[in-house]
């Protein structure tokens, strides 16, 4: 078959060709991502994805949480299903417990877009178990827990220790304080200022502590000495 | 000694020739170009991503090599005949075995260094740092890849080739999961924890020359650690050497 005789067939016959898989690679493709999703929801557990790993746990936990960003994303955009979301954090840090972005990001596509508190709140308690002294983590623990009402106490004792640990904003400590306001408990409140502000040595911090101290002793009825 | 160098130099030659060295030299290169694209999925932790898969993906090239071509050199010399070209010299038998494993141990590592050499380039234009720790993660994958060769040449001295590929590969993930097993020693009975006790003891412990999260994490690696992990293996090659001469001195190489 000579090209140029049966140019006329053959252009539109490659033409023809091409479509017909472009057309068929998109379905593929979106049937392909639509499994992917599918699979997510069978994750096994963390020990048996630590065992089926075989040493390469921490290669496992990253494809892990790109493959769960991605789908967080196409989810996102469509049909809000997160059942699965839960279940494959858990995977990542049970793969690699040290991985701070799992909790950190996780905790908040969990709490804000999935609607499972509970679930950020479980996350991030692993998280601050692994990585002790990251103050981020304890500090969107006591978020969650006093945002969405799981157990505030212990909230304001996740924020007392993420104002702490070293790198904490200047205003975590006043942060803490008004949390026990909130919750009605003014001594607490005014007592854990008071501890802050001996620890600290900042003078324009200890100026604004005194100040919420004043005000915190004034709505009880006392007058600062 | 000059007749184990000159089987040395002749094997490397092979090893480079062979076009799975060059397929894997150049998929490990793939991969860590990769790892630089996807670590742009990460949402934060790019360079804990790129080290993470980089580093993986040297140990996973390295360990294939080392596979292949320690079983591969020396069923290539039994198939192909050349071997009793070789031995009709004056050159013992455990001379040549060793030669074979010095040869494919080099050219291993000449893989694992290349790949490693242009990873720690890629990562230092990306502008993170390479820590100390980078270049502890890749002795050891170095000692992984020496242990892995002398298996592969053990076990073709009791099996055919394909068999002893796959058992190499299956006793280096049974040698990473050999933390499940010190777990079971624990929790177990009778005679099954003493068949368990003994095969947690004689596998090679691969999971402790594990050092890639640490090094990704840039988490300090203790000296004293890699020395010992160092004489493990140094001690482990030994036996399974040994075990290989006295094999091929006794085997029937027809």
């Amino acid at each position: 078959m000579r090209p140029g005789k049966y140019r006329f067939i053959l252009i539109p016959l490659i033409l023809f060709l091409v479509w017909s898989i472009l057309i068929l690679e998109d379905g593929l493709s979106r049937e392909s991502g639509r499994a992917a999703v599918e699979r997510l929801k069978y994750i096994p557990s963390g020990q048996t994805l630590r065992l089926i790993t075989a040493g390469y746990h921490t290669l496992a936990a990253d494809l892990l949480w790109a493959w769960s960003v991605v789908s967080f994303g196409e989810h996102l955009n469509g049909d809000r299903e997160f059942g699965w979301l839960s279940k494959a954090l858990e995977g990542v840090t049970a793969l690699d417990p040290r991985f701070r972005d799992a909790y950190l990001y996780g905790g908040i596509m969990l709490a804000m877009e999935a609607e499972d508190p509970e679930g950020a709140v479980k996350l991030l308690e692993r998280g601050v178990k692994n990585i002790p002294s990251d103050w981020q983590l304890h500090f969107f623990l006591g978020f969650y827990r006093l945002l969405y009402r799981i157990d505030p106490i212990e909230g304001i004792a996740s924020l007392k220790r993420a104002a702490m640990l070293p790198g904490h904003p200047p205003y975590l400590p006043l942060l803490v304080a008004r949390s026990y306001t909130k919750l009605g408990m003014i001594r607490l409140a005014v007592s854990y200022l008071e501890q802050v502000r001996d620890m600290i040595s900042d003078p324009e911090l200890k100026l604004r502590i005194e100040a919420q101290i004043a005000e915190l002793l004034r709505r009880q009825g006392v007058v600062p000495g | 000694m000059r007749a184990i160098s000159a089987i040395g130099s002749i094997t490397i030659k092979e090893g480079i020739r062979d076009k799975v060295f060059l397929n894997l030299l150049l998929f490990g290169l793939l991969m860590l170009g990769l790892s630089l694209l996807i670590g742009d999925l990460s949402m934060g932790q790019e360079e804990k991503f790129v080290k993470d898969l980089g580093l993986a993906a040297i140990s996973i090239i390295g360990n294939l090599t080392a596979i292949l071509l320690s079983v591969g050199s020396l069923h290539r010399e039994f198939d192909r005949r050349t071997l009793y070209s070789v031995l009709y010299r004056p050159i013992p038998r455990w001379g040549f075995l060793i030669g074979k494993y010095v040869g494919v141990c080099a050219t291993t590592l000449l893989n694992v260094m290349a790949m490693s050499l242009i990873f720690l380039i890629l990562i230092s234009i990306r502008g993170y740092p390479i820590g100390i720790g980078m270049l502890k993660a890749v002795y050891m994958i170095c000692l992984e890849v020496g242990l892995i060769a002398a298996i592969g040449m053990l076990l073709l001295q009791v099996l055919p080739f394909a068999p002893s590929v796959i058992f190499t590969a299956a006793l280096y993930v049974a040698g990473q999961m050999i933390d499940v097993l010190r777990e079971m020693v624990a929790s177990e009975r009778g005679i099954s924890r003493g068949i368990i006790w003994a095969v947690y003891h004689l596998l090679p412990n691969f999971g402790a020359l594990n050092v890639r999260s640490q090094a990704a994490y840039g988490l300090p690696i203790d000296p004293i650690y890699l020395v010992r992990a160092t004489a493990y293996v140094l001690l482990y090659i030994a036996l399974l050497m040994t075990l290989s001469s006295f094999r091929f001195e006794r085997g029937d190489l027809g």
